[in-house]
């Protein structure tokens, strides 16, 4: 099939929400990357210095010897977040104005973690000057802007990452390559939530009121879509890349039920995103309670995947056997006898091997996956190559966080406009 | 009469809940609470779960002052007092000890003292990267409090209740008799103690186990804190106590003490029974007072 023609199967295979271009070499490259003593130093820039640009900024400083990576400037028009983003970056540059920054040499990518409004017109500027980005997802607040982001990739051949560090996941990439390889049988229904319990505010200064919404943008709508882009984002990436499809309808509904502080944004809401195949992805988030957490329950007809807890269900697990004290105490009892029962083992070792708490995905599996983002991000950069199937990813799950927010703010079942594919 | 037993599968380990007079039906939703807990305590406590408080602690924290939520701040004001009243012997700060073996001996460097504890802010911070919180010596112990408080909010006064065979609790008395009576023995020798339990718990701390069916490198996985080494001794420790979590705790940090952490343990916990049989003991020792 020519370029061409494999361009516009795909682009109408994707509307039709189907045949998502997985990155299911994504494993392989990983396991290619090299991990030290790489080729030449890839030279950093961070705009926006705030609780996630500076949670980047220690992983790559934790890294950057073995991977030749240096920060050499940061950016933040708010005076706490740059004298941060200085206290972990003492060697850097630092500027309130992200264009002078673009202007640093040598400078190879910029990290984007600002608020998501700011998303679109800083990583346009960066691509069109030539110079690669890792911009935090969600992409951007509009559909345009992002729309507008993935043209400007596709025109300059810059690379564009976006945060979505599942993808670098070890525990991720085996469960989606489980799920890819049918261990899961005939996937139906994913459940997916976020749950926390507090007032995802960040603390205003009293003498500075005028900053509540630059602090707290999360909670404005011209800013951002709340829990939706902020969270749900990942998780409907995380479905799409389990199905290897995009939804090709959604419904949902949301409300301020809780926190009525003066926010814009839902805290509390539920959405379904239907496949062509008719699976359904049922998605809630709230944060005025935390007792479930975090998880995305992607089930097939042969087990379970819960990724974020590392683990894989199957539907036909082996029982637990009681313990002999155990049985002998049920059966004294069942019979009025009293007796003492022999148990007592050490601390916890023997029951280890008949347990069924799921499988483990990846054993020992305790990272989020942000540093092996960025270490392939630096390769990315490094080799000029952006890693296939990668981006489109993103976008989609940026694409369809945003039409799940007007499925909310609307009433109505929304679908995907054929001018947002790409 | 009728028996409820619920079992299930939480913090690596066999969970297992006797409740007498109890039918099935008035069980299951039991059963479904107790499941609840138990899998929302491991999934705040697991060092092993990327997404757990204490995971997130432990990457953020060597780095920059944390806050921590309000249960987790009385999970480390626990920590911290039991480090102190312990002398040492609890340290809830070993994880990559535990993780690496090949960082024992003086290439270490981490534990509870690298841990800077704000109760008041509830902030959290460590001194180094070496430093990172392990609650595996704690976990069945906190969840077991957890189960026991709900078992009184829902008057049931009678239960025995397994945690891995090791963290054993019995809430009220036997129906047949005052006290539920469970036997234990060293896994080597064969020597064994009878105990008698009426709202109270015991844990049990030892190397070797009765099926036999780990290597020698898995069966040491207790760490010695002053040292930075692994349990070796093939000894049975038992802690009898009304605290199922002082109870876990204990039994861990009297298997790793010293001679002096032992003096202190015995005199800041003169409540509890501690017994100790060695791998030569004809019996098991009662230590405490």
């Amino acid at each position: 099939m020519k370029d061409q023609s494999r361009r516009t199967f795909i682009k109408s295979s994707l509307f039709a929400g189907s045949a998502l271009l997985a990155p299911v070499s994504l494993m392989s490259l990983m396991g290619q990357q090299k991990l030290t003593g790489v080729g030449s130093k890839v030279h950093l820039g961070v705009i926006g210095t705030g609780s996630r640009g500076i949670y980047l900024m220690q992983i790559i400083n934790s890294i950057a010897a073995e991977n030749n990576m240096e920060i050499v400037a940061i950016c933040d028009n708010y005076a706490p977040n740059l004298e941060m983003g200085q206290s972990i970056a003492p060697g850097a540059k630092a500027f309130t104005d992200y264009r002078k920054l673009l202007e640093v040499k040598p400078l190879d990518a910029v990290i984007i973690a600002t608020p998501l409004n700011e998303h679109a017109h800083i990583t346009i500027d960066a691509l069109d000057n030539g110079i690669h980005v890792f911009c935090e997802k969600a992409m951007a607040r509009t559909m345009d802007d992002t729309l507008a982001m993935a043209q400007a990739h596709l025109r300059t051949g810059r690379i564009l990452h976006i945060g979505h560090q599942r993808l670098f996941d070890p525990k991720f990439l085996r469960g989606m390559k489980m799920a890819h390889d049918g261990e899961l049988g005939q996937i139906t229904q994913i459940r997916a939530y976020w749950h926390r319990n507090n007032d995802w505010r960040r603390p205003v200064p009293a003498d500075k009121p005028e900053l509540e919404r630059q602090i707290n943008w999360r909670l404005y709508k011209d800013y951002s879509c709340g829990l939706m882009t902020e969270l749900a984002c990942h998780q409907i990436q995380v479905a799409n890349w389990a199905k290897k499809a995009l939804p090709v309808e959604v419904r949902g509904t949301g409300s301020i039920s809780f926190w009525k502080d003066g926010r814009e944004v839902e805290d509390n809401l539920a959405l379904i995103y239907s496949y062509a195949d008719g699976t359904q992805l049922i998605y809630d988030s709230m944060i005025q309670n935390r007792k479930y957490g975090l998880e995305e329950q992607i089930m097939g007809h042969l087990g379970t995947l819960e990724p974020e807890s590392n683990r894989f269900f199957s539907e036909n697990p082996p029982a637990p056997p009681k313990p002999a004290g155990i049985v002998q105490l049920i059966q004294d009892l069942e019979k009025n006898v009293f007796g003492s029962v022999p148990i007592g083992s050490s601390s916890w070792a023997p029951e280890v091997a008949m347990t069924y708490k799921g499988e483990e995905l990846v054993p020992g599996n305790n990272t989020d996956g942000s540093l092996e983002q960025l270490i392939g991000f630096a390769n990315s950069v490094r080799e000029g190559k952006p890693i296939p199937g990668l981006f489109e990813q993103c976008y989609y799950g940026s694409v369809w966080t945003l039409l799940g927010q007007e499925a909310i703010d609307t009433g109505k079942v929304v679908t995907l406009s054929e001018k947002y594919v790409i | 009469m009728d028996v409820f037993h619920h079992s299930c599968m939480a913090m690596g380990t066999r969970f297992n809940m006797v409740v007498p007079g109890l039918s099935h039906s008035d069980g299951e939703h039991l059963s479904r609470v107790v499941t609840g807990i138990l899998c929302s305590e491991e999934s705040r406590l697991s060092a092993y779960m990327a997404n757990s408080e204490v995971s997130c602690i432990n990457r953020l924290a060597p780095a920059m002052q944390q806050k921590v939520s309000d249960e987790m701040a009385a999970v480390l004001d626990f920590c911290q007092l039991t480090w102190e009243q312990t002398g040492g012997a609890f340290d809830a700060g070993m994880f990559r000890l535990k993780q690496d073996a090949g960082l024992a001996g003086d290439d270490f460097t981490g534990g509870w003292e690298y841990v800077r504890w704000n109760s008041f802010e509830r902030m959290i911070y460590f001194e180094n990267s070496q430093t990172a919180i392990d609650l595996g010596g704690f976990g069945k112990g906190w969840a077991l409090s957890k189960v026991i408080d709900y078992l009184k909010s829902e008057k049931i006064d009678s239960a025995f209740i397994s945690f891995g065979e090791s963290s054993i609790t019995a809430h009220g008395a036997h129906p047949l008799g005052s006290n539920w009576q469970i036997t234990i023995s060293h896994p080597s020798t064969g020597v064994a103690a009878l105990f008698e339990l009426n709202n109270q718990s015991v844990s049990v701390s030892g190397l070797k186990t009765h099926s036999g069916d780990l290597s020698e490198k898995e069966q040491f996985h207790i760490i010695r804190p002053q040292q930075h080494a692994m349990v070796e001794e093939n000894r049975v420790v038992v802690v009898k106590s009304e605290s199922p979590l002082v109870a876990e705790v204990l039994s861990t940090a009297v298997m790793a003490a010293s001679d002096s952490q032992i003096k202190k343990i015995l005199k800041n916990y003169e409540n509890h029974k501690i017994y100790v049989c060695e791998s030569d003991s004809p019996v098991f020792k009662c230590i405490s007072g």
